[in-house]
């Protein structure tokens, strides 16, 4: 059996927190804040940029804690203490990764409708009356997989460390 | 018991990630976008109101964190454990003050930086820098509440570290195992 490398645990346990507190900060604290920004395309701009600049962060995290999972012997150790939600990680890992994915290429495409990322919003969820039609449709689907990478990812962290007698142990492993 | 256990230790690691992460977003992500908003004045009220919103979120974190460590841990002897875990067990410790000193500094200046203009509208090049129209006692409490936020992802990171290799020793030895059960 391979035992969880230290360098491998780290990788994973600090990549998702990165991940988790990040899109956090962005939904709950940035998001509604640029409301507050007086030119609707500069409310854009400042979407664009900041998220742009976590993703370089963020992409780099989830692969960390992606291969630490996989390749760092996470999975094997935490598959002997508790199957049951190593398999429910297994699941909530590819869910987090495909809706991150999704999120980015969906940020990517509200900001591409204008130059410099300028286009206008009401927030960093609600399209405003200038929004283009393609990146108001884009926003609306960013709302959705936004929370969803938070709530998968927020999960992810509660079967981080399966302990065999835990509750949630116990429920998934029947 | 156990499941008291196991619930304290997903809010320990929820209140880490959050913290961890929502500074990183904020210090790498937020700060230096703001000089895309062309008014300074703009910036310097974006920048103090994104982050007094998350500073709530960020102090109830910590202290979930803080508050899920300390019960379990003071019930450690100190005998169930190798010298290399107690010295892990006290530089915790030792960082979670740390940690909670500068936290709670940062707030104190963050909300002095505030109250510098109205709606903390103080003019500012970026999140990191002044600019040559911010006063001078609002720039000094920019970059110190900078290098307190720096000092911070550190001081969580490292807790991050020591709180992962703790798990690990925990899975190795029976006798920290049973212990480390009641701990988050």
């Amino acid at each position: 059996m391979k035992k969880p490398s230290r360098i491998g645990k780290v990788a994973h346990d600090i990549g998702l927190s990165t991940w988790f507190g990040g899109t956090f900060f962005g939904q709950v604290s940035l998001n509604p804040t640029v409301s507050s920004i007086s030119d609707e395309s500069e409310r854009g701009r400042v979407l664009s940029e900041a998220w742009a600049r976590f993703q370089a962060a963020n992409l780099p995290a989830m692969l960390s804690t992606l291969l630490g999972w996989r390749l760092g012997g996470v999975r094997e150790d935490s598959d002997l203490r508790a199957p049951g939600l190593t398999r429910a990680k297994d699941v909530l890992l590819g869910g987090a990764a495909f809706n991150t994915v999704v999120s980015a290429i969906l940020g990517t495409s509200t900001a591409a409708v204008s130059r410099g990322g300028a286009t206008p919003v009401r927030s960093g969820t609600r399209p405003s009356r200038q929004t283009p039609p393609e990146a108001a449709l884009a926003m609306r689907l960013l709302r959705f997989t936004g929370d969803g990478s938070l709530v998968v990812v927020s999960a992810l962290i509660e079967t981080a460390e399966p302990k065999p007698r835990g509750f949630l142990s116990r429920l998934l492993s029947g | 018991m156990r499941t008291l256990s196991t619930a304290a230790w997903v809010a320990h690691n929820l209140g880490l990630a959050a913290c961890f992460g929502g500074l990183l977003f904020g210090k790498a992500a937020l700060n230096p976008s703001l000089s895309a908003i062309e008014s300074e004045a703009e910036r310097g009220k974006i920048l103090n109101t994104t982050w007094n919103r998350y500073n709530a979120i960020n102090v109830a974190s910590f202290a979930t964190a803080a508050i899920t460590w300390f019960p379990g841990r003071l019930g450690l002897s100190g005998k169930e454990i190798d010298q290399q875990t107690r010295n892990l067990v006290l530089a915790k410790d030792i960082l979670f003050g740390v940690g909670a000193l500068t936290g709670l500094a940062s707030v104190i200046q963050g909300r002095a930086l505030t109250d510098q203009a109205p709606d903390g509208a103080v003019p500012i090049e970026s999140g990191t820098t002044p600019s040559s129209e911010t006063p001078e006692k609002a720039a000094s409490l920019l970059r110190s509440v900078n290098q307190l936020g720096n000092l911070n992802i550190l001081v969580t990171g490292a807790i991050l570290g020591i709180t992962t290799v703790l798990s690990m020793k925990a899975t190795k030895s029976a006798r920290f195992s049973a212990v480390s059960r009641f701990l988050p």
